[in-house]
């Protein structure tokens, strides 16, 4: 949700959505490719700074979105790191059944380069959502093709997650302000019935959106307007360079 | 003058055997505003979805600007051009992220060219004063900003006949005073013929040349403002009020004994009989 607020204030938002689509996907692939320490952080590094320097957005914003990915990344990391059995290299350990449970430099150094290579894969698809609202995206993909169907459900779920959302917050409210939420059984009814009464209502709505569409002349498409985006050449020739880079780096270090 | 609609014996129920609307007729005039007055499910919003062949009612004539209209694919195509609907809760029209493509949606489905379509988008956002809501995401917008965005949309495609369902309905005072100004211009310079369902009877006065009054699926009354606020107790029995100047008026005219003509329901004119009656003592 914050993410989405930001994105309307960045810089880059006007700046056509398939270049800062097509450089995401590149740089995400390579980074995922390479897997290695030095091009995965320099690939987070790159991606900070052009959120920073280019999209102009605060550095505190740009580091908080990475806060919720770092904690399950970490969760997940942790259980790579241990490792079972009687290796005698471990560099702590205990023993549980008389099986060694434990960590070693190499079980480390493994966690260590999942844990980059995956937070710096992150780094490219946050790169695109801080700095591209949803609607741009889906009109890059449209340019690419894809099922017009597709495209209009995305735009209508993205659309009304937030009346929901915003329906769910005034049931809530009312539940809580007559004790809803006051015990633990009392907390579990209230919810289903907020579940089930959001629903019901969504559904209600869904038929008055169609109407209010129909009246404005609906056939089937949600035609608008296309945007008309800066576009700037060298994002294309940039975007393969520095992948090239990246790539070259890596040829030259694995040799 | 030729009316720009004329509906006879329109009839409406729902498939759950709900009879909405019941021997329906109406003539509506160029450049005029109408107001539709009635309680909760009157019929008011089932109404104006026949007009724009949302639904499709049965009816023994509906002409608008003189043609028939049959509910035929094309026609519908034709109507739903001619006569816009603003709904009550703009969350349930907008359905773009983008304010400047929603507003396009409707001339979109027009197939007119981009370039006609940016010039109306243009045009609409000016009479609305939505211009510098352009880029803004449609969900972070007030209530009032929305309404004004919805109205936007309805406007592009430059409808011959605007139906607004319960405009004020939500607004603070702000926003009222917005959405009235709006209204104005619609009148006043771009000359349309707009259809309001209101329970903000203070406004009436105001801004309607003619009253329709709804009840159970019945127009049971009409006429000007002036005709309808002289009968006071008609309109309370149809669970609906006077003015609150025409309330007062009437009061000091029936308790004070006030020498007062007819039944002033704006300010201005209930300001004339008063100062009348100084003048007099």
């Amino acid at each position: 949700m914050r993410m989405d607020r930001l994105a309307f204030t960045s810089k880059l938002k006007g700046e056509d959505p398939l270049e800062k689509l097509f450089y995401t996907v590149l740089t995400l692939f390579v980074c995922i490719w390479a897997d290695n320490l030095l091009i995965s952080c320099m690939v987070i590094i790159v991606n900070i700074f052009l959120s920073y320097f280019k999209g102009g957005l605060p550095l505190s914003s740009i580091l908080k979105t990475f806060k919720a990915p770092l904690t399950f990344l970490f969760l997940g990391v942790i259980t790579v790191a241990f490792e079972f059995g009687n290796s005698p290299d471990y560099l702590w350990k205990m023993e549980i059944f008389g099986i060694y449970v434990g960590f070693h430099n190499a079980s480390l150094l493994k966690a260590t380069h999942l844990f980059f290579k995956a937070l710096g894969a992150v780094s490219c698809l946050f790169f695109l959502s801080l700095n591209t609202p949803f609607k741009d995206i889906l009109s890059a993909l449209e340019r690419l093709k894809l099922p017009r169907l597709f495209l209009d459900l995305s735009e209508l779920i993205y659309r009304f997650i937030f009346t929901l959302l915003g329906t769910a917050d005034k049931i809530y409210l009312a539940q809580a302000s007559r004790q809803g939420y006051g015990s633990f059984v009392q907390s579990y009814k209230s919810m289903g019935l907020l579940i089930a009464s959001v629903f019901t209502k969504a559904y209600k709505r869904s038929d008055d959106v169609y109407e209010a569409l129909l009246s404005r002349g609906y056939e089937g498409d949600l035609k608008v307007l296309q945007e008309e985006y800066r576009s700037n050449k060298m994002v294309y020739p940039l975007a393969i360079l520095f992948n090239l880079f990246l790539i070259v780096l890596k040829m030259l270090m694995e040799a | 003058m030729e009316p720009i609609v004329k509906v006879k014996g329109l009839s409406y129920t729902y498939p759950d055997g709900t009879k909405a609307l019941n021997n329906v007729g109406l003539e509506i005039f160029p450049s005029n505003t109408i107001a539709f007055l009635g309680g909760n499910g009157a019929g008011k919003s089932t109404l104006f979805k026949c007009l724009n062949g949302i639904l499709k009612p049965t009816c023994d004539l509906y002409q608008f600007q003189g043609e028939e209209v049959d509910y035929s694919k094309k026609s519908i195509a034709k109507l739903r051009e001619s006569v816009g609907i603003v709904f009550q809760d703009p969350d349930i029209q907008l359905f773009s992220a983008n304010v400047y493509q929603d507003i396009s949606f409707g001339p979109m489905n027009m197939h007119l060219t981009n370039d006609e379509v940016r010039a109306r988008v243009e045009r609409a956002m000016k009479a609305t004063g939505v211009e510098e809501l352009k880029d803004r995401p449609t969900h972070f917008l007030s209530h009032g900003q929305k309404k004004r965005v919805a109205i936007a949309g309805v406007l592009a495609m430059e409808p011959k006949l605007i139906i607004l369902d319960e405009p004020t309905a939500g607004l603070d005072p702000k926003g009222v005073s917005e959405l009235l100004n709006i209204l104005k211009t619609l009148k006043e310079e771009l000359n349309m013929v707009i259809l309001i369902a209101t329970h903000d009877i203070d406004i009436v006065p105001l801004y309607a040349d003619y009253c329709y009054v709804m009840d159970e699926g019945k127009l049971v009354f009409s006429g000007s403002p002036e005709e309808i606020f002289k009968e006071p107790e008609r309109i309370r029995s149809l669970s609906l009020r006077l003015p609150r100047i025409a309330h007062l008026m009437e009061i000091l005219k029936k308790e004070d004994g006030l020498d007062i003509e007819g039944m002033p329901s704006t300010i201005s004119e209930a300001r004339k009989e008063i100062l009348k009656n100084e003048k007099r003592d």
